[in-house]
């Protein structure tokens, strides 16, 4: 083989061989996927006892099952209980969780899973944190841009197709959602790649 | 010769074409955490701080993603960096550095993954250019080239984790370059000082360097001390500071390399990664005054490390420019190579992080993170330490092997 196609056999072997696996990976072993993203952080805020803080989304998907929080717990210094609950939109109590400061780092993320809401597609839900416990030391709860709760939630996936499309649309848009970035590297894989093709071809 | 010319007839130009595609194709996909950590501290230079020792230490608030553990000059080079980076990634780049471990959920995540791993990108390609320098023979400089841009060291550590360990790297391999090739010794110290002031092993060559390249007694003792004095010069305002001294002084390396030992009593042991290196260094000075030498002890120094030690990944890239260099030239180091390999990446994925195995793969699927280590995995087939070990030990033993060619077997008649 030419010295000067093998490294582009290279190249393209390995990179189609990595995303491939990585996406095998992801279809076979994920069972939870990303359904809202709201994760995005602007401050950490304290919240005390009696005054809950709350965000409301609306799910894409059925079968809700995770709800994940942003906190900051400075010296992991507090260690009182606090509550988490979920709320459909009619005010109904759906899910409620109580955990404590030992469950908070400085920062961490805490994982609020669920059994699988179904239909939860097209619904809207309300999540709620507040602190339960007197005279305990100030802790942080992620808030975003708008001043709502910094948040990710996940649904449960119903089956390997559902799956395998769920990532596949998932992932066209994160990389349509940033167009420049993805013109750009575009343009550079297509210059790129091109080249390669050219070379290969030329020694056929 | 116009610039252009000179890129067209560039020796290698294809390799180093296809290494870029594969970077392009792999980079924005694939996370780990510790670069982010280093540029969100990176981000305190643009703001003036200076001792971000100090700062981290009085600014607890800002120790979210955990202390700054490498010497000064890292923090001012990703510093001077990070105004560009920042203008390119756009204005919540600031914010998602400050996030946690998993934020790979994120608009523009795909944009700052790729961002983030230029700089160790552009090392490598640095790296290849010298090898491209070092290797007048044109099948050499190929399979040189094709070793260090293809090999699953650099695949993992730098196009899918982003580490910088390249970047001290490239100046490990400067140093050979100045002192063997150009035979300027005094250059080539200043470069490993220059290269230990970013991560401090590259120091532990600078003995070789000396003893090696010293006419005498006198212009060794210099070159040491020229070669130490870029880490003395960045390091010194900071060692009054106890957070310096905690955090950097004592490294993880300086702490790992003490750690296997041969108990001889009352209290004793005999430091078994430093036995090593000490008889390596007698004997280039037994061997003084063959400069050729010097690729084998520069790849035997990093070799031995981690041979007996419990490495971090990365740590393997400080070899890899050497290993290029010797593989190129002989085709019998490609068995224990590979041998080598296999154990280095049994070891790695098997450490008990998520992060160094499926948590790479995170930016595809967020919801990868959910899933245990795979140690955690195979813990239902396999006892995870013991095929751990096994995995250290088949490195451990190539390793070794590969130092012994190279520097006393007959490779070392063909260097």
């Amino acid at each position: 083989m030419s010295e000067s196609r093998l490294p582009w056999y290279l190249s393209f072997a390995l990179g189609v061989l990595f995303i491939f696996l990585s996406l095998l990976a992801a279809w076979l072993g994920v069972r939870n996927r990303l359904d809202t993203d709201q994760s995005f952080r602007d401050a950490f805020v304290s919240f005390s006892p009696g005054k809950p803080l709350t965000q409301t989304f609306t799910a894409r998907h059925d079968f809700i099952n995770i709800v994940i929080l942003q906190f900051k717990n400075p010296g992991l210094a507090n260690r009182g209980e606090f509550r988490f609950s979920l709320k459909s939109e009619e005010g109904v109590l759906l899910v409620e969780r109580s955990f404590s400061g030992y469950n908070i780092g400085d920062p961490s993320l805490v994982r609020f899973q669920f059994d699988p809401i179904p239909a939860s597609r097209g619904e809207r839900f309300a999540i709620a944190v507040e602190a339960v416990s007197l005279n305990e030391p100030p802790i942080g709860v992620g808030i975003g841009r708008t001043g709502g709760l910094s948040f990710s939630a996940y649904y449960r996936t119903a089956d390997k197709k559902a799956g395998l499309a769920d990532l596949l649309n998932n992932l066209t848009q994160k990389l349509l959602g940033d167009k420049i970035f993805f013109a750009l590297w575009a343009l550079a894989l297509f210059l790129l790649a091109g080249q390669g093709v050219k070379v290969i071809r030329r020694k056929l | 010769m116009s610039i252009i010319k000179k890129i067209v007839v560039f020796p290698c130009l294809q390799i180093f074409l296809a290494a870029a595609l594969l970077r392009i194709i792999l980079a924005p996909f694939f996370f780990h955490p510790d670069i982010k950590t280093i540029f969100y501290i990176s981000q305190f230079f643009a703001n003036g701080v200076i001792n971000i020792y100090e700062y981290l230490a009085q600014n607890p608030e800002k120790l979210i993603l955990g202390p700054f553990v490498y010497p000064p000059l890292a923090y001012f080079f990703f510093g001077s960096i990070f105004p560009l980076i920042r203008a390119l990634a756009g204005p919540a780049f600031g914010q998602w550095l400050a996030m946690g471990n998993e934020a790979v959920a994120v608009p523009h995540i795909f944009r700052y993954l790729f961002l983030i791993k230029l700089l160790p990108f552009a090392f490598e390609f640095l790296v290849g250019g010298l090898l491209v320098k070092i290797l007048k023979n044109s099948r050499e400089r190929q399979l040189a080239l094709l070793f260090w841009f293809f090999n699953p060291v650099n695949i993992y550590a730098v196009i899918l984790m982003g580490q910088f360990d390249v970047v001290p790297a490239f100046f490990t391999l400067l140093a050979l370059y100045w002192a063997v090739g150009q035979k300027k010794p005094l250059w080539g110290a200043v470069a490993l000082g220059i290269g230990g002031a970013m991560k401090s092993y590259p120091l532990l060559f600078l003995p070789f360097l000396a003893i090696v390249c010293g006419r005498d007694w006198r212009q060794q003792i210099k070159l040491f001390i020229l070669g130490v004095a870029p880490y003395v010069i960045f390091t010194l305002p900071f060692v009054t500071s106890p957070s310096f001294r905690a955090d950097t002084l004592i490294s993880g390396l300086s702490q790992r390399m003490f750690l296997l030992g041969l108990d001889i009593g009352f209290g004793e042991r005999i430091l078994v990664v430093l036995l090593a290196l000490v008889i390596l260094f007698l004997l280039a000075a037994w061997r003084s005054g063959s400069k050729q030498d010097l690729a084998a002890y520069f790849l035997a120094v990093p070799l031995f490390l981690l041979a007996g030690s419990h490495f971090h990944p990365q740590w393997l890239i400080w070899a890899m420019p050497f290993l290029a260099i010797f593989i190129a030239k002989e085709n019998k180091l490609f068995l224990p190579v590979v041998i080598l390999l296999m154990g280095w990446l049994g070891t790695i994925l098997l450490f008990d992080d998520k992060f160094l195995a499926l948590g790479l793969l995170s930016p595809l699927d967020p919801g990868i993170l959910f899933l245990p280590p795979l140690r955690e995995l195979l813990s239902k087939i396999f006892q995870p330490s013991l095929l751990q070990s096994i995995f250290h030990t088949l490195f451990s033993a190539s390793a070794i092997w590969i130092v012994c060619l190279v520097v006393a077997g007959k490779q070392h008649e063909r260097i």
